[in-house]
């Protein structure tokens, strides 16, 4: 019996970022033009994060409204830190399917301590960054600290 | 195009003396001409900016790439942050700045070395220019105490032609590495 190897993955698009979920770690997908601060989804609060394409974290104040460009949010939950979860704020997302032996690793060269960066997928003409709730949330809060969130 | 790029020279120094390309440890620089005097080795210098040149094998140039699509990796250290695709495989790029190149010109020279754990592997270095030529084993010096280069725990040795450093790398060591400090 004929077996698929392919599985798929949550495709974040932020310009030219496109960062690589498992689809667990994603809750929601929402669009929404007047996202402050927090924002809702599922009944509760998450903060949001602006990201840019280096992944450098503009956490949105106050007085900020969201980039008019980003309006699409993921809702993202690591599974074994769930006060940290977060809202990104995106351009779209979108799914992907690939196979085990399409990742490839970054060479210790590369490597960044901090880094959520976990491997990499080339997909013509794109490069694709895989890593996961719990990495990127650490990142983000190591980074851009704010409170973590309470369970409503 | 490849011959804007390169120009033919011959190196020689001997005034220097030091670590030569035969006492290279598991480094094949390439051709040798012993003669009665001298040993020359053929290599290509890789003109990676205006102060930094490096001296390869003719045997490790696999190809130089006109047109690459380079890919941003976030968060890696600055003189190596782009990826490009080529047979396959994913290359890291090492970039030093090239001195006045608009981007969509640099050229690429892929190196291929032996890497203790994968075997054959390649890396990616953006040059300005590139020079083809020969240096004398006594051309070698010793390295200097202190060297400003990202990569400076990977140089193997180094020659001094017209008062120029020129590096000897190993790539092994460069690729399987985390330099923690950019340039």
């Amino acid at each position: 019996m004929y077996q698929s190897k392919q599985n798929s993955l949550a495709c974040i698009n932020i310009g030219k970022l496109s960062l690589l979920f498992p689809h667990r770690d994603i809750s929601t997908v929402e669009s929404n033009s007047d996202a402050t601060v927090d924002i809702s989804a599922l009944k509760l609060d998450w903060p949001i994060f602006h990201i840019s394409e280096n992944l450098i974290p503009n956490p949105v104040l106050a007085e900020q409204t969201p980039e008019p460009d980003r309006q699409v949010f993921a809702f993202i939950t690591p599974e074994s830190k769930p006060q940290m979860r977060f809202a990104l704020a995106c351009d779209q997302v979108t799914n992907i399917q690939y196979e085990e032996s399409e990742f490839k690793q970054l060479p210790p060269l590369m490597n960044n301590a901090d880094s959520p960066i976990l491997g990499v997928l080339f997909r013509e003409p794109n490069l694709h960054c895989l890593t996961d709730a719990s990495h990127l949330a650490t990142y983000l809060h190591q980074q851009a600290p704010l409170p973590l969130v309470k369970d409503n | 195009m490849l011959s804007d790029l390169v120009t033919n020279t011959k190196v020689s120094n001997p005034n220097v003396s030091g670590p030569n390309l035969s006492n290279l440890n598991g480094t094949d620089l390439g051709a040798t001409s012993p003669t009665s005097s001298t040993i020359k080795t053929d290599c290509w210098l890789l003109h990676l900016n205006k102060e930094i040149t490096l001296a390869v094998s003719i045997h490790q140039v696999s190809e130089l790439l006109g047109e690459a699509t380079r890919h941003a990796i976030p968060l890696a250290p600055s003189f190596c942050n782009e990826v490009i695709y080529w047979r396959q495989k994913i290359l890291p790029v090492i970039d030093l700045g090239t001195s006045g190149s608009h981007s969509s010109i640099k050229k690429i020279m892929v190196l291929k070395f032996l890497d203790k754990s994968e075997g054959v592997n390649h890396i990616g270095f953006t040059v300005d220019s590139i020079e083809k030529t020969s240096i004398q084993d006594s051309s070698f010096s010793q390295l200097p105490d202190e060297l400003s280069l990202p990569f400076s725990s990977s140089i193997q040795s180094a020659c001094s032609v017209n008062d120029k450093m020129i590096y000897i790398l190993d790539l092994d060591h460069l690729y399987n590495h985390h330099v923690s400090s950019g340039m």
